[in-house]
């Protein structure tokens, strides 16, 4: 099955990675996985920027990183949300929330409708 | 909180960027790991699945940069990658960087020792509160001739009253007088006699007792002493009951009144101060006893403004004394300049301006290095920046390499300017120097100038970086010498060599009029004998010697008992001593001559007894030489002039004319000239750097003229003058037990002696033309060089299509020729220029001397040629089908 993927939007990554992080501690390669799953493969993380932006959001304490033994027995570097990073989700969250109904408002506009 | 965690995490990865460095590293190969198994389930081949795997992460030294980047800019990883990269690099163009930072180094060191001579001699502040306040006052003649008007007494007096710039004057002169030590025997010191307002006007009060007071200045019964810290240690053990003690100085008793703290010098190396010893009032203008004098400036009161005022007063006074003086100005001065010989300032800031010159020969020569450097590089940097290198993180390390670069050149200048500042200290020691100078090491000077070295080296290491970064990476790949940036680099490499060449050529063309200047120096003909001329200062104490004709007669003893010497030839005293400058400065006029009022002639003046001419190998050309009658006190004082002033003043029969010194002063007597000798060299009046180059004209009076209490013994032997020593001492002292002999000495030493800055100078400006002309060649070679490898291929083609090798080596020497000519051309402009600036200290050599620039034209370009023939041959000598091959 062909699907066309789109590139994330210019500055969501960090939204989704929190957003996925949230449910439970995951590496690199996981996370860009989860993320594909969840958009329903609409989405392609650029794997390239996703290690800066992990150790961007590490930095600012977000995440925490450690390594731990993978279910197939070999080691991997795991992120963890930290109560920072919930609380920069919440805030990403009611962010995009209002940006979006703006959008919609916008697209949603009575007159003309497309 | 937050900042607190980022402020943690980045000192972390600074800490721990080892380890961060590995944990990125394997989390990288994890991910690759997993996305492999992932493409492999869908079933690709394990080969074809890590290709996915890597594209799919795009560059995986890419994502590790930017990742570490992310991490914070890792300011200390990336330094300390990019210095062991720099190490490496520098290693690989070792010959090229050794070369780089030995040039820094060189010019570093020599800019920062000039810089502290300067700052030493010409800089520094006197050792004095507020010294750059303290003025020296000198009259002058208003027309700007030569001549020295002297203040007297009355002067000071009625300058000091009518000017309102300075806070304050004094005067003061220096004259050996004789001391008797503890154990009775007479020493010849310095002793500057002063008025009593000298001392508050330098502002340094006595460490112990006092300074003179108002009143026991100007008689002639003087009877205080101040003492310096040295003589204090010497004679009183620096017991506090040398106040109070008493020192016969002169014959006089006189009662210590104060000691000058340790350290304490005026105007330069006196152990003694005396008030004044003129009786005011009965000191007549025109007396002739004159002193130096210096001031205070008041707070505010600008030396413009001060020497306008000063020149109106000395106007005045000279108007209201119309017999005694020319019209006259005044020059107000920085106290620290009238101790330093004259033309010292214009050949140590020439000095400092070669240095310079020197200083941007070596900044052109590491741009050119580095220049090179980089286009030798400029393949490495786009095979860099193909590989995803960015463009911000090659110019970083140009960066550090040129820190690299400089930063090792900067350190060792620091050692070598330690020891080069300490030798020419040594070497300084010879120069008549005022005591304050003290040549150390400017460290500040120092640091600025690395400072600023280190910042041309970067922005000269960065800019070609700059320029290579942006490059289109395909076109510097595929055409290897085309490319549009090495020719504009090229450029700029072929204008700094040019610009060296140039500024050698103007060094050397310096340095060769000067040591011309040295050679002639040396072999003028002095007008006299020195070699086996014994030279000695005798000082009669005066109170012991009280009747004048018991002083002449002393002299006259002396001179009789040195000529019964055996081996001694002729013996005689003059007042001065020959080769460091005339005593006197005389204004005379002739007899039947009339003179517009005030402008009468000025001669040398120097008083000889007989006998002078014979001892000094002088020819005499007319007339006779004086008489034992003549040399004698209350004899009949004559004259003898030289051949300059006989010639212009007084024509062929000179001989039985009489002249009158001081020039229209009335109650001088006509003195009848005697003889006519040749010219002699007596040295400059200031006894500075070189010699008066024209005739001057000279007069010698007979010693009688004056019952002198001090002169110079001058006697002459067939073998050397220095076994004559002990005979001389033994007979003074036999003579007069209390007359110190002093400053013994050959002649010729005191003649070497006073042109020896001159050779100093000579040697340094050798020196730094030759360091300019190596680093010239240097640079020179390293763009021709460059260039002709660069044109291999081009060279290759020709040779290949049939050229000779002798064509070939042409091309490249015409290339060579061109730039030499067009910095030659430059450069000799500019020597035209320092030779300009050098004109008052040359001697006997013109700006434009054809043989000194016939000289500098041929090594340079000698050099020049050298330099660009070895990769000349080299280029024609290269076999085409390799070098074709190679590209």
């Amino acid at each position: 099955v062909k699907k066309t993927r789109s590139e994330l939007l210019q500055g969501t990554l960090e939204l989704l990675v929190l957003r996925v992080l949230f449910v439970n501690p995951m590496h690199g390669w996981g996370i860009a996985q989860r993320i594909e799953q969840m958009s329903n493969e609409v989405f392609a993380v650029n794997q390239g920027s996703l290690y800066p932006a992990l150790q961007r959001m590490k930095r600012k304490g977000w995440v925490s990183a450690e390594w731990r033994v993978t279910d197939n027995n070999r080691r991997a570097r795991y992120y963890r949300l930290t109560a920072l990073g919930r609380k920069q989700l919440r805030h990403e969250r009611a962010e995009w929330d209002r940006v979006s109904a703006a959008v919609n408002g916008i697209l949603d506009w009575p007159q003309g409708t497309a | 909180m937050r900042l607190l965690a980022e402020l943690v995490s980045r000192i972390r990865s600074l800490i721990w960027w080892r380890r961060e460095d590995a944990d990125l590293e394997e989390e990288i190969r994890f991910h690759l790991e997993k996305e492999l198994e992932k493409n492999v389930a869908t079933g690709m081949s394990e080969r074809e699945a890590g290709r996915r795997a890597r594209l799919r992460l795009g560059g995986v030294e890419q994502v590790k940069e930017r990742t570490r980047r992310a991490r914070g800019l890792n300011l200390f990883d990336e330094i300390r990658r990019n210095l062991a990269q720099s190490v490496r690099q520098i290693r690989a163009t070792r010959l090229l960087s050794l070369t780089a930072i030995l040039t820094l180094a060189v010019g570093v060191a020599l800019t920062a020792t000039a810089y502290s001579v300067v700052y030493a001699i010409l800089l520094r502040p006197l050792p004095f509160p507020d010294s750059n306040r303290l003025v020296a006052v000198d009259l002058i003649r208003a027309d700007g001739s030569a001549g020295r008007p002297q203040f007297e007494a009355l002067d000071l007096r009625d300058f000091r009253e009518r000017q309102r710039s300075l806070e304050s004057m004094g005067g003061y002169f220096q004259r050996t007088v004789s001391v008797i030590d503890a154990d009775a025997y007479a020493r010849g010191v310095t002793g500057t006699f002063v008025t009593a307002s000298a001392l508050d006007v330098l502002g340094v009060a006595p460490s112990l007792g006092r300074a003179f007071r108002q009143g026991e200045d100007f008689t002639d019964d003087i009877r205080h002493a101040v003492i310096g810290y040295a003589l204090w240690q010497d004679r009183y053990a620096g017991r506090d009951d040398a106040i109070g003690a008493t020192i016969r100085v002169d014959g006089r008793d006189l009662e210590v009144i104060g000691v000058m703290p340790a350290g304490f010098s005026f105007p330069g190396g006196e152990e003694l101060w005396l008030p004044m010893d003129f009786d005011l009032p009965t000191t007549e203008r025109g007396s002739g006893r004159s002193f130096s004098v210096l001031g205070r400036l008041n707070d505010g009161v600008s030396i413009e403004a001060a020497n306008a005022e000063a020149a109106i007063i000395a106007a005045g006074i000279a108007e209201e004394n119309p017999g005694y003086f020319p019209p006259l100005s005044a020059k107000i001065s920085p106290f620290a300049e009238r101790y330093l010989p004259v033309g010292i300032t214009r050949l140590l800031y020439t000095m400092l301006a070669a240095v310079v010159g020197v200083l941007l020969i070596a900044c052109a020569n590491v741009s050119g290095l580095l220049l090179t450097r980089a286009l030798i590089r400029r393949t490495e940097v786009s095979v860099r920046l193909a590989l995803g290198a960015t463009r911000s993180r090659i110019v970083f390390q140009f960066l550090v390499e040129a820190l690299v670069l400089s930063i090792v050149g900067c350190l060792s200048a620091f050692g070598l300017s330690a020891v080069a500042t300490r030798g020419l200290k040594r070497l300084l020691v010879e120069l008549p120097l005022p005591e304050w100078v003290d040549v150390s090491l400017a460290l500040p000077a120092l640091y600025v100038i690395a400072a600023l070295i280190v910042a041309v080296t970067i922005a000269t290491g960065v800019f070609p970086a700059l320029r290579l970064a942006r490059t289109d990476v395909a076109s510097t790949l595929g055409d290897r010498s085309q490319s549009s940036v090495s020719r504009k680099m090229r450029r700029t490499g072929s204008i700094l060599v040019s610009g060296q060449i140039a500024l050698s050529c103007a060094l050397l063309i310096g340095a060769g009029l000067l040591i011309l200047s040295v050679v002639q120096v040396r072999d003028t003909d002095m007008g006299y004998d020195a070699s086996g001329v014994l030279t000695a200062r005798l000082q009669l104490p005066a109170a012991d010697h009280v009747e004048p004709i018991a002083r002449s007669a002393l002299f006259a003893d002396i001179l009789e008992r040195t000529s019964a010497i055996p081996g001694v030839s002729a013996a005689s005293v003059a007042r001065g001593l020959p080769g460091t400058g005339p005593t006197f400065s005389w204004m005379f006029e002739v007899r039947g001559e009339s003179y517009e009022s005030g402008i009468y002639p000025e001669a040398d003046g120097m008083p000889v007894a007989h006998g002078y001419f014979e001892t000094m190998s002088v020819e005499l050309h007319q007339g006779r030489d004086f008489t034992r009658n003549e040399s004698r006190f209350g004899g009949t004082p004559a004259v003898i002039v030289n051949e300059t002033l006989a010639r212009r003043h007084l024509g062929p029969n000179a001989v039985g004319r009489q002249i009158r010194i001081g020039g229209g002063d009335e109650q001088e007597p006509w003195l009848t000239v005697v003889g006519v000798v040749e010219d002699t060299r007596i040295g400059s009046s200031s006894g500075g750097i070189g010699m008066d180059p024209a005739a001057r004209e000279q007069v010698y009076i007979s010693w009688g003229v004056a019952p002198y209490s001090t002169g110079t013994l001058l006697v002459s032997s067939d073998g050397d003058p220095m076994q004559l020593v002990s005979g001389v001492r033994g007979l003074v002292h036999d003579a007069a037990p209390s007359a110190p002999v002093y400053a013994v000495a050959r002649l010729s030493d005191v003649i070497r002696d006073s042109t020896w800055a001159f050779g100093l100078f000579s040697i340094i400006f050798t020196t730094f033309g030759a360091i300019a002309l190596i680093l010239s060649a240097v640079g020179l070679y390293g763009v021709i060089a460059f260039g002709a490898d660069e044109r291999r291929a081009e060279m290759s083609l020709r040779m290949a299509l049939g050229a000779h090798a002798g064509a070939i080596v042409r091309l490249i020497l015409t290339d060579v020729g061109k730039r030499l000519a067009c910095g030659i051309g430059i450069g000799v402009a500019m020597g035209i220029f320092v030779g300009r600036s050098l004109q008052s200290v040359l001697f006997g050599v013109e700006p434009v001397d054809p043989f000194v620039y016939t000289l500098v034209l041929v090594t340079v370009a000698g050099a020049g040629l050298a330099a660009g023939i070895l990769p000349a041959y080299r280029a024609a000598g290269s076999d085409p089908a390799a070098s074709l091959g190679r590209q």
